[in-house]
């Protein structure tokens, strides 16, 4: 693993060295380079063919610098789609959804936190970090774009997607949020392999599904939530389902 | 071939609806309308003759009952009066130019050329319409369905009753028409051509209407506007005098700490720092300042309306976190909408944090190259079954609430750029509305 830290303020940097250094020696983590500047384009050079995991802690606010920590960390992003970014900044600079959403920001640390506190959010970043170094796969997400939306949402929390009352619209029904948009289901049936399009008016995620209940022709999904399936096509969900099974088990 | 002209005439009244009201049907929904319209048509033109047309102005109103029950309004009925008679009228204007013109066409031709005539006639209406319609809406701007829905009683009911009007004094005239086979009295000239004035009047009244609400409107939210911005200004001043009143403590702490250091009496710096700079931290921490990014929303209609219910969320006590980092200088939706829908999902998140221990409200606007997003976030006391969300009068507020979100429903129902996102977690709740940016009216 890489550490990088960004900072202008000279004090701040060595108090966030020293304490990265603590920590690491705490938990047994090895890095190879621990590189502190003050300069986002020193950092932005250093980028060029990093093979390690690496772990960012960056200023949003570096002053006589043209790039805001926002522009820096859409950089290091493009360069380096796996790195985990983590901004330490003051509080009247905190906006957490938007860096999230931007650069999947792992997390903020408030300058003025009270030491301990602050340790703690480090450490926390630092063990996160040391944990992913051995997973370079990025998270399995689904990516959506049409005339109509764009928008992303993980694998794992889609349960399935049904049509509306009102025509062309569909609701997305994930484990704990929905999401209502223009599009044909077969467009999204399409997609993805893991889609099945088991009724007229509904495609499963077949990986969510917990169980097919034949009395009654439901799909039914964790949590207590189901869609019908249409008599038809019960038997294809249930091969389709039960391959995809085995295709993940041996991993 | 009688009843294939009826078929035809049917067929354009149900032409000249589904275009004036713009309702989206399946293609199986339009073949079972149609088939009803059909049987219906020809069973009570066999049983009342003409009058038969006014019972298909029933299954009109029928139609707009089914397609928008929800917020069936005065414009559900006046679509079904407006294809009445502009079929009718249509009719009228395209019969003796029609006449005229197959007259010209089998001059030579010795068959039966009467029913062209008649085939014809029926067959203009809902192409006239159609071309009518197109006109009108490329030269005149968008009407806002908003507006609609709302006055739709003041602007439809004049009209809904003067299509009556015309309707019942029109058909009886048809009616003997048919029956004599005379259509020309003088008499009956005159009163065709008051009424089918009358019916353009009415046409006109509607657009007069819509105009002068549109105004009313549009002052009411610009002087609204005004007062909302002026709180902000008055807002903003007294976050500046607070600014001002700690400059002037921070000087004096300097000078105390400067003659602690001096004097090198580390009794007095320390208690200096634990007892005046210390306390500043929990200044610089308050979140009441976050609203000063609103400098980056450049819409002024959102500014307000943003800073009014920031405001009315403080005043509650509740902690209000806003994140707009970058400029935005557009929303690629209608306004009025937009607003609409703004102040809805507000107004539920505040009233929903208020209730709560931690008080949260958090409000992001950002926007990158394909979507703007506004996301609305706020605190719960329990987590929202998302099963019900938005239907219309279930509310986890209790009996007779819950129109807020099936509005907000209702609205983006017409904005096909737009996806609404609703995540519920444990004492959490929060909507996200996505704009696609392509959907920006030119």
């Amino acid at each position: 693993m890489n550490i990088f830290i960004l900072e202008d303020h000279l004090i701040q940097q060595q108090r966030l060295e020293r304490i990265v250094k603590a920590l690491c020696v705490k938990h047994h983590i090895r890095y190879r380079h621990l590189f502190s500047t003050a300069k986002p384009d020193r950092l932005l050079a250093q980028l060029e063919g990093a093979l390690d995991h690496q772990l960012y802690f960056l200023d949003l606010e570096i002053k006589n610098e043209k790039h805001t920590g926002l522009e820096v960390a859409q950089e290091i992003r493009q360069k380096d789609p796996y790195g985990t970014i983590v901004f330490v900044t003051t509080h009247s600079e905190l906006a957490p959804k938007t860096f999230a959403y931007r650069v999947a920001a792992l997390d903020f640390i408030e300058k003025d936190l009270p030491e301990e506190e602050f340790i703690q959010k480090v450490e926390a970043c630092l063990q996160i970090a040391d944990e992913r170094r051995n997973l370079s796969a990025s998270p399995d997400l689904f990516s959506f774009e049409n005339k109509y939306t764009s928008f992303q949402i993980p694998f794992s929390e889609i349960l399935y997607f049904e049509t509306m009352d009102v025509p062309h619209k569909i609701r997305l029904i994930a484990t704990s949020r929905t999401l209502e948009f223009y599009a044909e289901l077969h467009e999204i049936a399409a997609c993805d392999e893991r889609f099945f399009r088991c009724h007229r008016a509904f495609v499963v995620n077949l990986a969510s599904v917990r169980s097919i209940d034949k009395k009654n022709k439901l799909v039914v999904f964790d949590h207590g939530a189901s869609c019908t399936v249409s008599r038809r096509l019960q038997k294809e969900t249930i091969e389709k389902m039960e391959a995809l099974r085995q295709e993940e088990s041996p991993k | 071939m009688y009843y294939l002209i009826i078929a035809i005439q049917i067929l354009s009244f149900f032409f000249i609806f589904k275009s004036i009201s713009r309702y989206v049907f399946t293609v199986k929904e339009i073949s079972v309308w149609l088939a009803v319209f059909l049987i219906i048509g020809w069973v009570s033109t066999y049983l009342i003759g003409i009058w038969g047309a006014v019972t298909l102005f029933g299954c009109f109103i029928g139609i707009s009952y089914y397609k928008n029950h929800r917020t069936f309004s005065a414009s559900g009925i006046f679509y079904g009066a407006y294809a009445l008679v502009m079929n009718s009228f249509l009719g009228y204007l395209a019969a003796d130019p029609i006449t005229w013109f197959t007259r010209l066409i089998f001059r030579q031709s010795s068959a039966n050329i009467d029913y062209f005539t008649y085939l014809f006639t029926a067959m203009a209406p809902p192409i006239m319409n159609e071309i009518l319609l197109r006109l009108v809406r490329r030269f005149v701007p968008q009407l806002s369905k908003e507006l609609i829905r709302e006055y739709g009683k003041i602007i439809f009911v004049p009209v809904i009753v003067l299509c009556a009007i015309i309707i019942v004094t029109v058909y009886p005239i048809l009616d003997a028409g048919n029956r004599t086979g005379e259509y020309s009295s003088y008499h009956q000239k005159t009163i065709f051509t008051g009424m089918w004035l009358l019916f353009v009047g009415s046409l006109l009244y509607m657009q007069f209407q819509y105009h002068h609400i549109r105004k009313r409107e549009l002052e009411k939210s610009k002087s609204e506007q005004l007062e909302q911005l002026k709180e902000y200004a008055v807002q903003l001043e007294k976050i500046y005098d607070e600014f001002r009143g700690f400059r002037h403590d921070y000087a004096n702490i300097l000078l105390t700490l400067e003659d602690g250091i001096y004097r090198e009496d580390w009794e007095q710096v320390k208690q200096v720092y634990e007892n005046t700079v210390k306390p500043t931290r929990q200044f610089l921490r308050n979140n009441d300042y976050s609203f000063v990014k609103l400098r980056n929303l450049h819409v002024s209609e959102v500014k307000s309306i943003l800073a009014a219910k920031i405001m009315m969320a403080q005043q509650l006590k509740i902690d209000v976190a806003l994140e707009i980092e970058e400029p935005i200088d557009s929303i690629p939706m209608d306004l009025i909408s937009f607003t609409r829908i703004l102040s809805i999902l507000l107004d539920n998140a505040i009233e929903a944090a208020a209730g709560t221990e931690g008080c949260k409200l958090g409000i992001v606007l950002l926007e990158d190259a394909a979507v703007l997003r506004l996301q609305i976030e706020n605190s719960s006391i329990e987590t929202v079954d998302l099963r019900n969300l938005g239907a219309r009068g279930y509310s986890t507020k209790g009996e007779g609430r819950g129109l807020g979100l099936h509005n907000v429903q209702q609205i983006l129902n017409d904005y096909k750029y737009a996806s609404l996102e609703t995540e519920s977690q444990p004492h959490l709740f929060s909507q996200t509305l996505i704009l696609r940016k392509s959907g920006e009216r030119p």
